[in-house]
């Protein structure tokens, strides 16, 4: 059963209806986001990909809920995200959508160890049944034996990956990931997008990157391409080859 | 909540971030409660001479009378009615409380004193003078000779003696009416010149042996006035009459048992001015604190926008990023507490064990019918520390409210792209 499957008969995981983003007033008003309506359906594995500035990250807050659109819906499970107060969609974060950041954004006063764990702590979940999920993590993604290190005792790829970490454990429904893959290397990346394929597959996690980062895109089963805030194509796509249009202008 | 412990290392931690700062602040906040536990304890402690010395004096703490006595003050109120009381019995009794230094008995009178050029009114006052002495202190007021010890002396108050031209050793007649309706007279030696430093007092007061008082007023030795005690702690004096009020029922009828906070209302004003200065130091100082935890607390929210960014985006609720923000004002207090003990704690032990005597600089003053000294000292209590300590950590966390609320504002997208 794949994970599309699996999740078949529920709401979609994200439906964006008209959805706009305006920042600014009058002539100098920039709409970071367009009239934007797309549906991502439970277990898929979505990379949003187009130039700097064309509203990813913007897109990404929008449905995570740490911005509220200028026009339009965002639902999340089927439930209206701008509709919540904030200490609902605090909840809904904490317990159905993991973070990744685009600048790692560890928590500098703990430990890798504790960064990774922190989602799981809100949550409730016992020190030991924690500890024990971020260890496995940690020795899979080549994070073993550094569980004790602050962020900056680490190296850029090493902070990222604890990013992961604490985006993942726990298996959130939905994780919002932005630019993932930025500052690793080759190996590290392919570790990362190992453990996300594993839990899109088996645990039906949907992914949605934002992402320049070409293995990112190989990976992912739906391109979303943006230019401008506009949703310029969405296609799903069937093998590891990159379609010629996903490659911004500027860098093909 | 879960891993409080957490969060306080995460309180501890941030601290530590912008170590001179929370050391700045820590010791200002340290220096605070110090000032705020040395000036209340010095307070409290000249608060208390006061009230000693105006009870001491002449008052004592606690009164016993005839329910009739006062204000008339009638010869024949005496406790226990025409019956009288057995006063030894009553002053085993009083004595027995925990609570009771000493009691005294002691009869009152009005007569005419007269001396060989002169005559003056005067207030009678019959005492033992032993126990006398064990309840209050004018009789340390003796400036010449000494209370009467034996049968006809009397003790002139030091003005009374000037205009009855009169001293030690020679004698003086006492007329006074009696309480058969006689007029009771006799001759007395004077045994002592003293002064109270109470005007009225030293200009009136004709101290005597109680029982020369009861036969010259055609009293039995059963009949006195007052019974006066002295307690271990003056402000246990309303605990303490109503318990021998109840206690001395049965041995002498009603009795009026009265606490100096009853019949000296002006020094329970005068303490509450000293506790309403207390109060004063307390709020000036823990406002100036808030301003200062206010302070660091805000520039810390204002630095770590993009991590109340994350931690929001990571699904922390607004309620705890508050307790997050507030617990590092906690640790913050908690920090102040310790360093303001250690300052004051060696400063309050030294005038708690080691008081000032500052008389010979100030002199003693007469106040509110007590000769105070001038004694820098801090008064042994638990009260003060405690309620700086839990005042102090109160302020910090409460400081941090404002802070914590701007934190739970911080717009998450905005703060994660550096906005």
């Amino acid at each position: 059963m794949t994970s599309k499957e699996m999740a078949a008969g529920s709401s979609p995981a994200v439906e964006t209806h008209e959805l706009w983003k305006t920042f600014g007033e009058g002539e100098t008003a920039v709409h970071a986001v367009q009239d934007v309506s797309v549906t991502i359906e439970s277990g898929e594995f979505v990379a949003l990909c187009g130039p700097s500035g064309s509203g990813k990250t913007t897109l990404v807050n929008l449905i995570g809920g740490l911005t509220d659109p200028t026009r339009g819906r965002v639902l999340v499970d089927g439930r209206d995200v701008g509709a919540m107060s904030e200490r609902q969609r605090a909840q809904l974060r904490l317990d159905r959508i993991g973070f990744v950041f685009q600048a790692f954004n560890l928590l500098p006063v703990l430990t890798a160890l504790e960064n990774a764990e922190f989602p799981l702590m809100l949550r409730g979940v016992s020190r030991e049944d924690r500890r024990e999920e971020v260890s496995k993590l940690f020795e899979h993604i080549g994070l073993g034996g550094l569980e004790d290190r602050r962020p900056g005792a680490l190296s850029g790829g090493q902070q990222q990956r604890v990013a992961v970490a604490r985006a993942v454990l726990g298996a959130p429904a939905l994780v919002l990931a932005d630019e993932p893959t930025a500052n690793l290397d080759t190996q590290a990346s392919d570790a990362l997008l190992d453990v996300m394929e594993v839990l899109n597959r088996e645990r039906g996690v949907t992914f949605i990157f934002c992402t320049h980062d070409p293995r990112v895109m190989r990976r992912a089963r739906r391109i979303i391409r943006l230019v401008d805030g506009h949703v310029e194509r969405d296609a799903e796509k069937e093998s590891g080859d990159l379609p010629s249009w996903v490659l911004d202008p500027v860098e093909t | 909540m879960k891993d409080r412990g957490f969060w306080l290392r995460i309180g501890w931690r941030n601290l530590g971030r912008h170590r001179r700062r929370t050391v700045i602040t820590a010791i200002a906040l340290a220096w605070g409660f110090a000032a705020v536990v040395l000036f209340n304890g010095i307070l409290e402690g000249m608060g208390s001479d006061f009230i000693r010395s105006g009870t001491d004096l002449m008052a004592g703490q606690i009164r016993i009378q005839n329910p009739a006595y006062e204000p008339e003050r009638e010869l024949w109120d005496v406790i226990g009615g025409d019956a009288g009381v057995e006063v030894s019995e009553l002053l085993s009794r009083i004595r027995s409380d925990p609570d009771v230094v000493h009691a005294a008995p002691r009869l009152y009178g009005a007569g005419i004193i007269a001396s060989d050029s002169t005559s003056r009114g005067g207030l009678l006052m019959g005492i033992v003078p032993e126990a006398e002495a064990r309840v209050t202190h004018f009789l340390q007021g003796v400036l010449e000779g000494a209370p009467p010890e034996g049968a006809h002396e009397v003790l002139l108050g030091q003005e009374l003696a000037r205009q009855l031209r009169t001293s030690v050793g020679e004698d003086v007649v006492l007329v006074a009416p009696s309480a058969d309706g006689s007029l009771g007279n006799e001759l007395f030696r004077v045994s002592g010149i003293i002064r109270t430093g109470i005007p009225e007092v030293d200009a009136a007061q004709v101290v005597l042996h109680i029982d020369d008082l009861q036969f010259l007023l055609a009293l039995g030795t059963d009949d006195v006035h007052e019974v006066t005690v002295s307690l271990r702690n003056p402000w246990d004096a309303p605990e303490v009459a109503d318990r021998l009020s109840a206690e001395l029922t049965d041995l002498a009828g009603e009795m009026q048992v009265s606490p100096w906070t009853e019949f000296r209302p002006e020094l329970v004003e005068f303490a509450g001015l000293i506790s309403g200065m207390n109060w004063l130091i307390l709020i000036i100082v823990f406002v100036m604190a808030a301003f200062g935890v206010a302070n660091t607390m805000l520039m810390a929210t204002f630095e770590r926008r993009r991590e109340f960014a994350v931690v929001k985006a990571l699904g922390m609720k607004p309620g705890r990023i508050v307790a997050m923000v507030m617990g590092e004002a906690l640790v913050l207090g908690l920090l102040a507490v310790v360093g303001g003990a250690l300052i004051s704690l060696p400063l309050v032990l030294w005038l708690i064990h080691y008081p000032i005597d500052l008389t010979p600089i100030a002199g003693e003053q007469m106040f509110m019918d007590g000769l105070f000294r001038f004694v820098l000292r801090v008064e042994h209590s638990w009260d003060i520390p405690v309620r700086s300590a839990v005042g102090l950590v109160a302020t910090a966390v409460l400081a941090a409210l404002y802070p914590a609320l701007r934190a739970i504002r911080v717009p998450a997208a905005e703060a994660l792209a550096g906005r």
